[in-house]
């Protein structure tokens, strides 16, 4: 045993174990006992001090003074001792994240509006482009006569799309209206024709897209439909979204078309509609109103789904009802 | 749960261990609890601030001091741990606080060299225990213990604390080291430097010069 051993012993830290090995050690080594004994009595001598003991009444008057203090409301005792997750923990937080994510969708459906309304506004240019060079090449708007089986207003987006001006038939599809149009395409006019002829009105489906059209003049003099002319004066509407409408099914299905209700294009959900002028111009329009000499561009002068009855008259007709005077 | 009442809470009382104790404490706050763990460490802990402050009623104020602090954190004790290594350090920080308001600061830095704190344990020994009776010896044990009181208080701070606890309070090194958060190590080279200056005070305390204590 070494001397840190004593030392250790001397102040109380040896355990039992090592206390008897100690034991053993002296009992067979006489100095090593001597040595011991006389460590102990140094720093006894060393050390000796009286034990102050504590007044009688210490503990009572270190109660009082916790009851005291015991009514004091303080920080800590609001403090949990060990966290616990519960239920009502996953609960609330699961709570807290549906609410702050529900509090993003209309912010999200905000935005996805919005984007829908540029494509919108984009179709419409296209198709502006593709309006103004077949007017360009043939000196008027795309239109086919009343007297044709297939005198659809649709029936001039087949015309551009024939001459190659219409790139992609999608460009006809509002993304507002959350309708797709038909995914085939638009058929050839010659089809178109054939189909009409065999079926009267069989045709309306695969014409059945997004945005009105065009549906031409009265002659002043004839009274006959005159298709818009190129050189219109000022800016005329062209194209817009399609007007709320009831097709009219009760005089057989090679009717005229229908009825064109009030209130704005159900495209946007009735808040107003995109307008394509002749100038190649879109407008957003929250009424139907768009000049004094054109106060409704989905109805005539005469308040009467027909053709305009002047050249700054525009009537823009859905696609599945018809050219006619 | 129905409570026990009478003799029979104190037969239970007695029982539970001090850590049982404070945990239960914890949770209800029973007057019960607090006033068993008191008159536990009563005499331990009072003669403790006693020795290490020199001043009973300074250390009668910083015992009921200790037992509010328990009482106020009881909160934050853990289950399991040991009671009286933390009790024993929320007592050092209450004296060590009621020291510097009473305008007692401790005069040698604790980061400070201690010397003789790295002395060999054979060398001290070989000083504590020489062949001739030194001036303590001559004294009679009412002046003794006076001259080791004042010597004691004439020691530096951390070497007094660790005096204190290692000797009179009967802790272990390790316990000692979870108190003044400090390493084993450091409380065993405390406790040779400590004893080896009480050591060269006694040789100094009486007119021989012979270098042996007793």
């Amino acid at each position: 045993m070494n001397d840190a051993a004593l030392f250790d012993e001397a102040f109380g830290q040896l355990d039992d174990d090592r206390r008897e090995q100690l034991d053993l050690a002296a009992a067979s080594d006489p100095s090593l006992s001597d040595r011991r004994a006389r460590l102990r009595r140094a720093v006894s001598l060393l050390l000796e001090t009286d034990d102050p003991e504590p007044p009688s009444d210490l503990a009572a008057r270190t109660t009082a003074r916790m009851l005291r203090h015991a009514d004091e409301p303080r920080i800590l005792e609001f403090a949990p001792s060990r966290p616990r997750m519960r239920w009502v923990d996953v609960g609330v937080a699961a709570a807290v994240m549906l609410i702050g994510m529900m509090s993003l969708v209309p912010a999200v459906r905000h935005q996805q509006q919005s984007v829908d309304k540029l494509i919108c506004t984009d179709n419409l240019r296209q198709i502006g482009l593709a309006m103004n060079q077949y007017a360009a090449t043939h000196q008027s708007f795309p239109y086919v006569d009343p007297a044709c089986p297939a005198s659809y207003v649709g029936s001039a987006y087949v015309l551009l799309n024939e001459v190659g001006l219409l790139h992609d038939h999608r460009t006809l599809d509002c993304p507002c209206d959350g309708e797709p149009i038909p995914t085939r395409g638009l058929p050839r006019f010659a089809e178109l024709l054939d189909q009409e002829q065999h079926g009267p009105g069989s045709c309306r489906e695969d014409l059945r897209v997004d945005y009105a059209y065009h549906l031409g003049n009265l002659h002043p003099e004839t009274k006959r439909l005159i298709p818009l002319p190129f050189n219109v004066e000022n800016r005329v509407p062209l194209v817009a979204d399609q007007p709320p409408f009831r097709l009219d099914t009760a005089k057989g299905s090679a009717s005229n078309g229908g009825v064109i209700l009030v209130g704005n294009s159900p495209n946007h959900a009735g808040a107003g509609q995109n307008v394509l002028f002749t100038d190649g111009r879109v407008e957003w329009r929250r009424t139907r109103w768009v000049s004094s000499s054109d106060y409704d561009i989905y109805l005539n002068q005469c308040d009467r789904t027909g053709p305009g009855v002047h050249l700054q008259d525009a009537v823009l007709t859905p696609c599945v009802m018809r050219f006619r005077d | 749960m129905v409570k026990a009442t009478g003799p029979a809470i104190a037969d239970a009382l007695t029982e539970q261990s001090d850590e049982m104790l404070m945990s239960r404490y914890r949770e209800q706050a029973q007057t019960e609890d607090f006033n068993e763990l008191v008159r536990r460490y009563e005499r331990e802990l009072y003669r403790y601030l006693a020795r290490y402050m020199g001043d009973r009623a300074l250390a009668d104020d910083v015992f009921q001091n200790t037992f509010l602090q328990l009482h106020l954190k009881r909160g934050l004790y853990e289950d399991g741990r040991p009671l009286r290594p933390w009790l024993y350090a929320i007592a050092t920080h209450q004296a060590v606080d009621a020291l510097r308001k009473a305008g007692r600061h401790p005069t040698v830095s604790l980061d400070q060299r201690i010397e003789g704190a790295d002395r060999d344990p054979g060398a001290l020994i070989d000083l504590l225990t020489g062949d001739e009776p030194g001036p303590l010896v001559e004294m009679q044990s009412e002046e003794r213990r006076e001259w080791v009181r004042q010597s004691i208080a004439k020691l530096p701070e951390g070497l007094r604390q660790t005096l204190i606890l290692a000797y009179y309070q009967d802790l272990k090194y390790r316990e000692i080291a979870e108190i003044l958060k400090i390493p084993v190590g450091t409380v065993k080279s405390r406790l040779h430097a400590a004893v080896a200056k009480l050591a060269e005070m006694a040789k100094a305390a009486g007119p021989t010069e012979n270098g042996s204590v007793p």
